[in-house]
């Protein structure tokens, strides 16, 4: 059963990593990365931009100057889950619909369960791959401009990343169980964490009507706050310079896993449920 | 032994029935043919037997294992080629059926060089190493035999197994599946629009018409020789001359003609051609003529 399981995970992995889709966006995150390198190399203001007031950015503390410079990376960071989760999550079960492997399949001795969760697994897998590509541009500049290794927030951020990563695929999934064209999935999938869930977070935070942290687009943006916690797209701004609290961390990426949890169950309900597989 | 056994098997498309099989029993050793016009049910069949259709009333049991309340343990029995076979374009026809051989089996193979041995077999002795999206149709089609055949799986389901392939690839199923059958006591369901392979190949046909097992021939009396004689002479059944029916100058004869031909030049009658006559294709055309 684990064997089989395991089996599907590392196929699903092995082969996508050497489709084009996975080339390319490796490549995409080489270009946002030296991007991002080219935009805070000629534009030292960006960072004054973060601090308030008049307070003058080159008598920061070293620590703060070093929060700063990753608070940044980690900005743009938000969106490469989102956007592996869509290329690699939404497309892993559409995928075998258009190829017509579904069928193969569904014909080993692996029960629907095991389909959904093994392609969850590898999705993640990709998506953090793809992650860690500009995880490592970011050490490697972070390393030349300050002349050391990040703290353990850095750690935190890389981890909390990855945990993203597996929460947003998981997402893109449940989403992708309900087409049969990888197209499709990967739009809607994006059309719902972007738009809908933006217009549910602004609908909550002007009527008060329920937590807008509770969201999970704004859950996902526990990952800059590890840096600072200080929000700029989320409408109840607040700003400190001071990191996210432990127990906020812990709070919030339970309420991320509470979430994966649920999309998990929708992907393995509506995908039992489906009877044709054309 | 290995067997397949149907009971009340129906299939419905919305409120449609595209599946209605009343009874079927099939047993190994035995190369079972299915045939009928596109649109039969014949693949939907095969997807009910490989696990991949769940939603059907009635009894499918494999081996005695319930499809419905073990499909898991059935599917460990299957081997199935299901459609046009698919496979994922990155991977190499050597991955590919080192991963469904594992699938099968559920434990890592000990020996790689099988894997490489079964496409070597399967005429793809230069593709092993090949990506998938390289093949040809027909290249493609050998692969997927080759995975069906994977594992060694008790009973093997092939959806158009010759369908796209050259002369050398029918022979190559011909001989995968005559050997497989008489080596390793396998139970082979195959679906075919090709009537001479099938013919040629299966021990026990079936035709499928809208969903319905319509009648079935065994391979015996698929042998069935006309011999056309030059003028009318009144003949009876005789015993021992395997006559199945006379009619004005035509004798059908079941199976070998010697015992005939033998008395025939006993009794000095004239023939003028012996041929075989094809059972599987007037069989065909008789239940099939109304829709084609």
């Amino acid at each position: 059963m684990i064997f089989r399981f395991l089996r599907m995970t590392s196929y699903f992995f092995r082969y996508s990593i050497k489709s084009r889709a996975f080339v390319f966006i490796i490549f995409m995150n080489i270009v946002i990365s030296l991007l991002i390198i080219l935009l805070m190399s000629s534009s030292q203001s960006l960072i004054q931009s973060f601090v308030p007031g008049n307070i003058n950015t080159l008598s920061l503390p070293e620590i703060l100057k070093q929060r700063l410079f990753n608070f940044q990376w980690a900005n743009i960071m938000i969106y490469i889950p989102v956007l592996s989760a869509a290329f690699f999550g939404s497309t892993a079960l559409p995928y075998e619909y258009e190829r017509g492997t579904i069928f193969t399949l569904l014909s080993y001795p692996v029960s629907k369960t095991q389909i959904i969760v093994s392609k969850i697994f590898g999705a993640t897998l990709l998506s953090c791959l793809s992650t860690l590509v500009i995880v490592a541009f970011q050490l490697a500049t972070f390393s030349i401009e300050f002349k050391v290794l990040p703290g353990y927030h850095f750690l935190i951020y890389v981890l909390l990343l990855l945990f993203v990563s597996f929460s947003d695929v998981c997402f893109a999934v449940a989403v992708s169980t309900f087409f049969k064209n990888s197209g499709h999935s990967a739009i809607a999938f994006l059309i719902v964490y972007l738009v809908i869930l933006d217009i549910l977070s602004l609908i909550a935070t002007d009527t008060g009507s329920f937590p807008a942290i509770l969201i999970n687009t704004n859950l996902d943006r526990v990952i800059y706050r590890v840096f600072l916690n200080s929000d700029p797209y989320f409408l109840t701004y607040t700003f400190s310079l001071s990191p996210i609290s432990y127990t906020s961390i812990i709070y919030l990426t339970s309420i991320l896993l509470v979430y994966s949890v649920a999309f998990i169950l929708i992907a393995m309900i509506i995908f039992d449920l489906r009877r044709n597989y054309k | 032994m290995n067997s397949i056994k149907i009971d009340s098997l129906v299939v419905k498309k919305g409120k449609i029935s595209i599946l209605n099989v009343e009874r079927l029993y099939m047993q190994s050793p035995g190369i079972f043919g299915i045939v009928g016009p596109n649109g039969a049910g014949k693949s939907t069949l095969l997807k009910v037997l490989s696990g991949t259709i769940s939603d059907f009333s009635g009894k499918v049991r494999l081996n005695d294992l319930d499809m419905k309340r073990e499909r898991l343990k059935a599917a460990l029995l299957t081997g199935s080629i299901i459609e046009n076979p698919s496979f994922y374009p990155y991977s190499t026809p050597h991955e590919f059926l080192i991963y469904a051989t594992e699938m099968r089996l559920g434990r890592r193979m000990t020996d790689y060089s099988q894997a490489r041995d079964a496409l070597y077999r399967c005429g793809l002795k230069d593709k092993a190493d090949l990506k998938i999206r390289n093949l040809s149709t027909g290249e493609a089609k050998r692969l997927g035999i080759a995975a069906a055949f994977a594992g060694d799986p008790k009973i093997v389901l092939l959806d158009e197994p010759s369908e796209n392939l050259d002369i050398f690839g029918r022979k190559m199923l011909y001989d995968l599946v005559k050997e497989s059958v008489r080596e390793r006591d396998q139970l082979i369901v195959f679906t075919s629009h090709d009537l001479p392979f099938v013919e040629s190949i299966c021990s026990e046909i079936y035709f499928l018409k809208q969903g319905n097992i319509m009648d079935h021939i065994v391979s015996q009396s698929k042998e069935t020789n006309t011999v056309l004689l030059a003028e009318d002479i009144p003949l009876s059944k005789l015993d021992g001359l395997n006559i199945i029916n006379i009619r004005d100058k035509e004798v059908e004869i079941d199976g070998d003609t010697s015992p005939f031909l033998t008395y025939a030049l006993q009794k000095n009658i004239r023939i003028l051609e012996i041929h075989k006559k094809n059972i599987l294709l007037e069989k065909y055309v008789q239940i099939f003529s109304d829709k084609t």
